[in-house]
């Protein structure tokens, strides 16, 4: 058994989908849909490629949760609003609170069966989409409070960055700008400078009317005026604001270019004015289906594709915005626009050729892997593993899990390999890899999956491993760098002495460029290094040290031996961290410490209809490990003793289980997936 | 491009839409143009698809390698039924998807509108299944909900549906064997229905499911509504069929695996189905 195995271990959260991804940082409240489009019914919401399905109860709650039921993977928009106000899916019935707690009517005691949600508020007529632990959402623009005079949205079938570099292109801004700044006859006064700050940038366009304004006020010809225009990365939004100096009237103009998927936008805007006449809002209102018109009436929209033949003269005439159009991309770069460019899992085993080995320490070995046929690879989440299928010398094929132990990238995937002994005997599959994996050796490996992935939100990140536990880890850590969103992070890692830490140079690189991590290493051994980048603590990792580290309000991200998660786990649910906060998963044989505590040393295990009948000395992980192990292959779905894909009779004997089923097994029958002998024990298969 | 399943007679077109000239179906993605002679109806590959001969049993036509021997050609199991009925079904989805459907009754209180149970009864369900090396074994029983249409299969309230079936895989069908009993005394209504029912692959993106309608009344004193029970049984089974192609489309994409999914009790005969779709029907890993 080698490095993090995920195959049959228990889960976690079920907050574990790329969410965070679409909505782009944590506290970063998305515009939404319209509070008029929802009825009756759930609606269909799309961010950056990621699906939503939005209700409001009979009361007015609203909810948003994964538009994908965990169960058969149905869409929830396609559902009905239960009336207790719960969102229900129309295949099977299974029903969802706002929080996204599941429930599967015709199997209520199952477990797992919530769906990744998000925050949802209303504000300004409109529902908002933030992180679950996103700030309430009720002060997005209260830098100056302003009348809200209306909203309406525009669907851009261009991608957020070209919809971003043109946006002072956009046709219906350039109407507003005209009718209440300057038209392009006048552009020649007008000044224009740009102001870097932490949060975007701002741009100060300066002149005089050259001609009267009606509206929104009388403004005689010969005014100055002033239109600025700042953009911020969190929440994503640019913001309009026309004024004239000296006199009460001010315009503003709030736009949330939302990334729809991979090639559309949907450009929100909500209208603020402040006017001397308090009906002027309104005539700015009648107004709006003007702008609207000229946004959409140019449907190949051409005016916002950059035109190469404008450039050199803006560039002359206005550098200022050629530094922001920059700027705007490098900030549409940052922004998920979407997943479904990206690859595609694939079903199955694919083939895979080792491209580059390493050797990070004397145990360990990373290998990078990429497809023999030269496809492009799909994306994973950080912490999620492949199943490696290799061809052993004696022509036997193998099987086992390993973690990916970076964060997602181009060049392939990157697993590292621990060399693992069991009583003694060399790991199977590990001393495979390390002994035959070189360059050109192929294994074939399935589509990455696995729920132990990084908890979305803003709280703070502990990420404790054991030995190569930390493989998940650091990709969690690498992927937390990638999103920029500087959340409190500390990687707590717990190794004999300082020369098995792998991947030192890479830890080092990642403390040095984000202050935001911190990397504490306990060194069982005692040998403290005199001059480290890390913290460095003496001892194993116990719940005193974790906690002495990290705050108790962190997302808690376990990954190690069985035995580790044993200590650390109810001590830490003891100290009053609450298990939705402690995320985790067992790498190595996580049966075999209850085995050993209640089964006997040795049993004879038949299989009655194949008339086999082979050892079990406590080194399995369960009775399907053991049958296949023997040629035997036992159909099984979830693995953890919930679908009963595997029920098996049992004629003689009996089990134990290393889990409690998810359902009640009827007698004389068995999990065979989460079960172990007892004694002696024969099956019908 | 699927693979092959001509090693096996699907049916692919009801005998009544052929009854003059040429029709073109399509069989995992290979187009064969089907014609009626005199005095029998032959089949012609088009394209690249291998050659193909046409037998015709039960009102409808059913395609096959050219070298499949009589012995190959289908047989419903319809011992005691009498065929009511035959009708094709267009499900926009791939095989499997159409097919996992078809694997389990736990949708039917909310996809459904006429046979089985309704969400309030869903504590008195009963389910079995078994997994078999050839095939899978299901039962659901639970309260028949009302419905203007119980009358029509002589059912009294609160009488309990039972759905039995068998689902192989050369090639994929599943036989379902419905009736009614009175839970109190556990006797059978009189109306017995079966349906038979093909999943066939037109392409990867869709499936036909042909079914065969059957029926029988017992006593032998009731024979004499036989008449209705041949319009209701098929009537009602094209429209529960009719329920599944309308949902369908929602989950079209869903993957062949079961990765990430969260099964539960009544998914354990799709796993394994899904296992037999791939060794035995396909013959093919589907990766």
């Amino acid at each position: 058994m080698a490095s993090p195995a995920t195959v049959g271990h228990k889960v976690v959260t079920h907050r574990t989908l790329p969410l965070v991804g679409a909505l782009h940082a944590p506290d970063a409240p998305w515009p939404a849909v319209p509070l008029r489009k929802l009825g009756g019914r759930p609606v269909k919401v799309e961010l950056a490629g990621v699906p939503f399905a939005v209700w409001r109860d009979a009361k007015g709650a609203l909810g948003a949760v994964l538009d994908r039921c965990p169960h058969r993977f149905a869409p929830l928009s396609a559902g009905r609003i239960r009336p207790d106000g719960r969102l229900a899916c129309g295949y099977h019935g299974w029903h969802f609170d706002a929080r996204g707690q599941g429930v599967s009517p015709s199997q209520p005691g199952l477990t797992g069966c919530s769906v990744p949600s998000v925050m949802a508020f209303e504000r300004f007529g409109w529902v908002w989409l933030a992180a679950r632990d996103a700030p309430p959402g009720g002060e997005l623009f209260d830098t100056e409070p302003l009348p809200f005079v209306t909203s309406w949205e525009a669907w851009v079938p261009r991608r957020l960055s070209a919809v971003l570099a043109t946006l002072d292109q956009c046709p219906a801004l350039d109407l507003l700008r005209a009718r209440l700044g300057w038209d392009r006859s006048a552009a020649a006064g007008v000044r224009c400078a740009r102001e870097a700050s932490p949060e975007g940038f701002v741009e100060r366009w300066e002149g005089t009317l050259d001609r009267a304004l009606a509206w929104p006020a009388r403004v005689p010809e010969g005014t100055s005026f002033r239109y600025e225009r700042s953009f911020r990365e969190v929440p994503l939004r640019a913001t309009l604001r026309l004024s004239w100096p000296g006199r009460p009237e001010v315009v503003r103009a709030e736009l949330f270019p939302v990334p729809e998927g991979p090639s559309s936008t949907r450009v929100v805007v909500f209208l603020f004015a402040k006017v001397a006449s308090a009906a002027l809002p309104w005539a700015l209102r009648g107004r709006i289906p003007a702008l609207l018109g000229a946004f959409t009436a140019d449907p190949g929209q051409r005016r916002l594709t950059p035109s190469a033949d404008d450039e050199p003269a803006f560039a002359v005439r206005f550098p200022a915005l050629v530094q922001s159009r920059a700027a705007l991309r490098a900030l549409a770069a940052r922004v998920p626009t979407g997943v479904d460019q990206t690859p595609k899992p694939w079903t199955g085993y694919k083939t895979f050729e080792v491209v580059e080995r390493r050797e990070e320490t004397a145990t360990m070995v990373t290998l990078r892997l990429r497809p023999r046929d030269g496809s492009a690879l799909p994306s994973y989440l950080p912490g999620q593993h492949v199943t490696v299928r290799v061809t052993l010398p004696d022509g036997a094929r193998a099987v086992r899990c390993y973690s990916l132990s970076r964060a997602p990238s181009e060049d392939g995937y990157q697993l590292t390999v621990q060399r693992t002994t069991r009583d003694g005997r060399p790991g199977l599959v590990s001393c495979y890899l390390h002994d035959h994996a070189r360059e050109g050796t192929t294994a074939e490996l399935r589509s990455p999956s696995g729920r132990f992935v990084l908890a979305p939100g803003a709280l703070p990140v502990a990420l404790v491993a054991g030995g190569v536990g930390l493989t998940p880890l650091l990709a969690m850590a690498q992927g937390l760098a990638n999103t920029g969103a500087q959340r409190p992070c500390t990687l707590l890692l717990g190794f004999h002495s300082l020369s098995q830490v792998p991947f030192r140079e890479t830890l080092e690189a990642l403390c040095r460029a984000h202050r935001w991590l911190r990397v504490v290493l306990c060194l069982s051994d005692g040998a403290l290094p005199e001059d480290s980048p890390f913290t460095c603590v003496a001892g194993r990792i116990t719940p005193d040290v974790l906690l002495a580290h990290v705050p108790a309000e962190a997302e808690f991200h376990l990954c190690g031996p069985a035995a580790m998660l044993a200590a650390l786990t109810p001590a830490l649910l003891d100290r009053g961290i609450p298990p939705e906060r402690l995320h985790s998963e067992a790498f190595g044989p996580a049966s075999v410490v209850a085995l050993r505590a209640g089964a006997p040393p040795a049993a004879t295990v038949t299989f009655a209809r194949s008339g086999l009948q082979v050892p079990w000395d406590g080194h399995t992980s369960s009775l399907v490990e053991l049958a296949r192990n023997h040629g035997i292959t036992i159909p099984t779905g979830c693995c953890v003793g919930s679908c009963t894909t595997c029920m098996t009779k049992v004629l003689a004997g009996s089990v134990e289980y290393r889990q409690a089923p998810g359902e009640a097994v009827p007698e004389g029958q068995c999990l065979v997936c989460i079960a172990v002998p007892r004694g002696d024990l024969t099956l019908d298969w | 491009m699927l693979p092959a399943v001509t090693r096996f007679f699907h049916p692919v077109l009801p005998s009544r839409e052929l009854s003059k000239g040429e029709a073109v179906v399509t069989l995992a993605g290979r187009r064969y143009g089907l014609s009626r002679g005199r005095s029998e109806v032959g089949a012609r590959a088009l394209g690249d698809a291998p050659p193909a001969r046409v037998c015709e049993r039960y009102g409808y036509l059913w395609l096959g390698d050219e070298a499949l021997p009589a012995s190959a050609e289908p047989a419903i199991d319809d011992e005691g039924f009498e065929h009511v009925g035959c009708f094709g079904a267009r499900f926009e989805a791939p095989l499997h998807v159409a097919f996992d459907n078809f694997s389990e009754d736990e949708h039917t209180p909310w996809v459904h509108h006429f046979l089985g149970w309704r969400e309030a009864d869903l504590s008195r369900l009963d389910f079995r299944s078994e997994n078999h090396p050839d095939r899978t074994e299901v039962r659901y029983s639970a309260p028949q909900r009302p419905s203007v249409w119980t009358p029509a299969l002589l059912l009294l309230p609160g009488d309990h549906f039972h759905n039995q079936w068998v689902t192989r895989f050369d090639p994929v069908r599943t036989v379902y064997t419905l009736h009614w009993f009175d839970p109190k005394t556990r006797r059978p209504r009189p109306v017995v229905s079966r349906f038979a029912i093909y999943f066939v692959p037109e392409t990867a993106g869709r499936t036909w499911l042909h079914t065969f309608a059957m029926a029988r009344l017992e006593p032998a004193s009731l024979r004499f509504l036989m008449p209705v029970v041949r319009r209701v049984v098929p009537f009602l089974g094209r429209n529960e069929v009719g329920d599944d192609a309308r949902w369908i489309p929602n989950v079209a994409g869903t993957p062949f695996s079961f990765e990430g999914m969260r099964l539960g009790r009544f998914d354990a005969p799709l796993v394994h189905n899904h296992h037999l779709l791939e060794t035995l029907y396909w013959q093919a890993s589907m990766g």
